[in-house]
């Protein structure tokens, strides 16, 4: 069993705190993806499981090991860098072997093991090359190589696709997600691109400021987001947000703010005064009569962002406040124009300003 | 907070120092293992000596005899003897040639130099370079050539060919009281100006064209942006050829030795060669230990003045 | 830079010129004056061709003049100096860019004071410790105190070199289970190559021009340096043999400098950043 396990780790850069408290559970073969902004803390977690960092407080498991005490070489991880880290003197080969000529595995066992690992990733005619003979992309699946051949109870990866273009990144994305799916070895894999998380991770766990904001799979972060970083973290474009008063009564709730009203029915349970809205892009409309929309507000054009398939619309409602809306590529509003917008039901996302906790969903 | 007051708390504990946290698996001691042999040689041969070099400068000694305790009496010397500060002196006015003079030709050539991208840059550093690179000894003996009356060398034939032989000195250009010292400062201005003039001009290189153009919408002459853009972009590099030459004129010797041997007399006796003297010629190697360690603390002073006052100062 | 009117270019041009000229005429100078027939009466004068081209000159002081004694001297005080300089500062400067330990601080500094420390503090107690270990006038005299005085350097020299490694690269050695000596020398050092070639250049030439210690340790067995010195001290005259000696004792500095010339200057002009 190859679970990975956090257990109230903190940790400490003298008077900095980089990591509160932070527990998770990471199941064995699961690709779980630690993302957040810079500073969230995501890539001291995963040094922390490599041993490149020693922990503050708590305990890190490896395969039901507690390792906190261990060298790197102990804990039966492997790394992918960022900068991919080949040694610029040596072969694809001797880079590949060079783990596991460390741990004076038998050279019969070290062949077979890089040249299947050059296979699987297609690098076999590079064997013989240095890396700075190598392209970008081709380094990168060198680095991903010299994890594979160690076999190790968990594979860590720490933003490695930060460093190739965007379409590289693409392809190469699916790429490690069906290696790994392959392999069946856990992942903990470090980004800061919310995408690539949504794309790639069984469960995502979102980072803020050291703490672990939520996790869940992408489909329950994303329908359900535990707090306002999750959900403006998320989703791209990001929601938008609009602080507004409350009133309640049976089954009936008055959302309004300066002229702003919005009229929903639905009982979310007691609510505090103000609450913050939030609305994703997709699930604002332009208003059409028929469509069901909750609405309409209304506002001015503030700015038009055209995507090819469809138009991203910024609306400024009230007092500052904007909404961005989408319509469809036949649309052709343009800037200043007075619009009206509605949002779709079950897609008014309540938060709780004293929190930012998330409260319902009407 | 309660973690963070545990955490401080021990780190008191422990000796009032936060100890270099511990990676873990982290072999703590090996570092000292690489460190012990050039460890054990540096301070067997340059800091026990220092304290040895204390403990003999309070002696009279010869070398051979045993020494008798006088205390300070050495160091008294510095104040009293003139000889000692002469070597200082001589030390001072060879800074003008060794420091001052390769500055400005550096600077100067630097600026006229830069205006052009040359070609083969490489070739030209190199011959610069060469007088800096080759034996002391070696340029030395090729400069008493140069400096040679009989047989005459190509000074005093060039002189000699224009009319102006006799300006040379009878005893010779190294063997005149009042032209000894100067001569030796020109080779030492001959030694050093290749190389700070390869770094001024590395560094000017690195002075952003927009620095200029903007002094000179700002109306400024060639002079101005000298003062203005130039100087103070080369800073850095001032500082380490200022640093450098002053350092390295303190402790000349080889030159002095093969040009002059301290003469005529003492007229171009320097601290290096003066301790030198004292400790094989004379036997005054208790004086000599203190000479020594007199020069040490000076290094140490000026390194130390230079850094700082070219670290605060704005401008030259 | 704009294009700047020919007669510009030309004066910039000779005034290179006329600067490496100066630079080079004393040592092209007694290039010369080393091919002129021996003795007081010939008087090369620097402007003149010598009347013939001999080689004698190079032959007597090779063996009249003892210079293949000196050149032996040097060149194996050198050949041991160098390498055990460079693995000493290589090890040190290890172990002070990667590895952390209780007064590292300390003692990197006491290494940097050796910097400014000169050779002429210390010589009067070093001549009488190195007599008393009955080592004057042997290579190991000379070499170990040019090694203790290069540590310095090499040591900050080298601890600079692997400070500029990609973390990242050592980070992956750790985890691929390298030891330390593995991660050094098979990865570091490569890494560093360079450096390491740099710092060898830099350390033959100090070792090959070194002059107050020979003269100091050596009495009849002398380096070249201090050999040519006492050879010019006896035919101060005859220009034409000493210069033939001044010669021989240039050659090989100038032709390590010629092939390494790239590496000397890079070493001199940023390792001036000492102090």
């Amino acid at each position: 069993m190859a679970r990975v396990v956090y257990d109230n780790v903190t940790k400490r850069f003298g008077e900095v705190t980089a990591l509160r408290d932070f527990s998770l559970e990471i199941e064995d073969g699961e690709f779980v993806v630690l993302v957040g902004p810079s500073g969230s803390g995501k890539t001291t977690a995963l040094r922390l499981i490599a041993g490149l960092e020693a922990l503050t407080a708590g305990e890190i498991r490896v395969g039901e090991r507690v390792v906190n005490r261990l060298a790197p070489r102990d804990r039966d991880i492997a790394m992918v860098f960022q900068d991919y880290a080949l040694y610029p003197q040596m072969t694809v080969y001797q880079n590949l072997a060079f783990g596991l000529k460390m741990r004076k595995m038998p050279k019969a066992e070290i062949d077979r093991r890089v040249r299947h690992a050059a296979d699987m990733l297609d690098i076999g005619e590079l064997l013989q090359r240095k890396p700075r003979a190598l392209s970008g992309g081709q380094r990168q699946r060198v680095a991903l190589g010299r994890a594979l051949v160690r076999e190790p109870q968990a594979f860590l990866m720490d933003e490695p696709l930060s460093n190739l273009d965007a379409k590289l990144r693409v392809q190469t994305r699916s790429e490690i997600k069906h290696l790994q799916k392959q392999v069946g070895t856990t992942t903990v894999y470090v980004t800061h691109d919310q995408v690539e998380a949504m794309t790639m991770g069984d469960r995502i766990a979102i980072m803020s400021e050291g703490v672990l904001e939520q996790v869940g799979d992408p489909r329950a972060v994303y329908e359900r987001p535990a707090n306002i970083f999750v959900a403006g973290f998320i989703g791209s474009p990001a929601m938008s947000f609009a602080r507004m008063n409350v009133q309640q009564s049976d089954g009936h709730l008055t959302l309004s703010r300066s002229e702003l009203r919005l009229e929903v029915t639905g009982d979310p349970g007691p609510l505090p005064f103000e609450v913050i809205v939030g609305v994703r892009p997709e699930h604002a409309w332009i208003w059409r009569e028929g469509q069901g929309l909750r609405g309409p507000l209304e506002g001015r054009v503030q700015f038009v962002e055209m995507l090819g398939k469809e138009s991203m619309i910024g609306v400024d409602v009230s007092d500052d406040v904007t909404f961005v809306v989408h319509a469809g590529a036949d649309s052709s509003i343009s800037l200043g124009e007075r619009v009206q917008f509605g949002v779709e039901p079950g897609r008014l996302y309540l938060f709780d300003p004293a929190t930012n906790g998330a409260l319902a969903r009407v | 907070m309660e973690e963070e007051l545990s955490v401080a708390s021990r780190a008191v504990a422990v000796g009032g120092r936060r100890k270099p946290e511990r990676l873990p698996g982290e072999a703590r001691r090996i570092g000292y293992l690489y460190v012990a042999p050039a460890f054990i040689l540096y301070a067997a041969f340059n800091l026990f000596p220092l304290v040895q070099g204390v403990n003999i400068s309070f002696y009279n000694w010869d070398g051979i005899s045993p020494g008798t305790w006088v205390g300070l009496a050495n160091y008294r010397e510095f104040f009293t003897d003139p000889a000692i500060r002469s070597t200082y002196l001589h030390v001072l006015e060879l800074m003008f040639f060794y420091t001052f003079m390769p500055i400005v030709i550096g600077l100067f050539l630097a600026v006229v130099l830069s205006r052009i991208r040359i070609r083969g840059l490489t070739f030209f550093r190199m011959l610069l370079f060469l007088p800096l690179v080759i034996t002391d000894v070696v340029t030395a003996v090729a400069w008493t050539w140069v400096y040679g009356t009989r047989p005459a060398g190509p000074l005093n034939t060039m002189l000699e060919a224009v009319g102006l032989g006799h300006f040379i000195p009878s005893a010779g250009w190294l063997g005149d009281f009042n032209t000894a010292l100067p001569a030796v400062g020109v080779f030492g201005m001959w030694g050093g100006f290749g190389f700070s003039l390869i770094l001024f001009l590395a560094g000017v290189m690195k002075i952003p064209a927009s620095l200029y153009e903007a002094a000179r919408v700002d109306g400024a002459n060639a002079l101005r942006e000298f003062l203005a853009v130039t100087l103070p972009g080369l800073r850095y590099e001032l500082q380490v050829v200022v640093v450098l030459s002053v350092i390295g004129t303190l402790g000349t010797f080889d030159e002095i030795y093969v040009l002059t041997a301290g003469g005529p007399g003492t007229a171009t006796s320097v601290p290096a060669y003066q301790i030198w003297n004292r400790m094989f010629n004379t036997g005054q190697v208790g004086s000599a230990a203190a000479l020594g360690l007199v020069l040490m603390l000076i290094v140490f002073a000026v390194t130390f003045a230079i850094n700082r006052a070219m670290e605060r100062g704005g401008e030259d | 830079m704009n294009t700047a009117p020919r007669r510009q270019i030309a004066f910039n041009y000779f005034l290179l010129i006329l600067c490496s000229a100066v630079a080079i005429y004393p040592l092209v100078g007694i290039g010369l004056a080393s091919l002129y027939p021996r003795g007081p009466a010939s008087s090369p004068s620097g402007f003149s061709l010598p009347p013939t081209f001999g080689w004698h000159n190079y032959v007597d002081a090779w063996t009249q003049g003892k210079f293949s004694g000196y050149f032996k001297v040097s060149t194996i005080v050198a050949a041991v100096m160098v390498p055990a300089s460079v693995v000493l500062s290589i090890l040190g400067g290890y172990a002070f860019a990667t590895m952390r330990f209780r007064g590292a601080k300390v003692i990197f500094w006491l290494f940097i004071l050796g910097l400014i420390i000169p050779t002429e503090a210390t010589i009067v107690p070093l001549y009488y410790d190195v007599r008393a270990m009955g080592l004057i006038d042997t290579y190991w005299a000379l070499i170990l105190l040019e090694v203790s005085g290069e540590v310095s350097f090499g040591i900050y020299w080298m601890r600079a070199a692997f400070m500029s490694a990609p973390r990242s690269l050592l980070e992956a050695a750790r985890i691929d289970g390298a030891s330390s000596w593995r991660t050094l020398w098979g990865i570091l050092v490569p890494f560093a190559r360079p450096a390491i070639l740099t710092l060898s250049v830099l350390t033959f030439a100090d070792s090959w021009n070194e002059f107050f210690l020979a003269l100091v340790f050596t009495v009849n067995h002398m380096t070249a340096p201090a050999g040519l010195a006492s050879f010019q001290g006896r035919y101060t005259t005859d220009i034409a043999l000493v210069s033939a000696g001044a010669m021989i004792v240039a050659l090989p500095i100038v032709i390590v400098f010629i092939f390494f010339q790239r590496d000397f200057m890079r070493g001199m002009l940023t390792g001036a950043v000492k102090g």
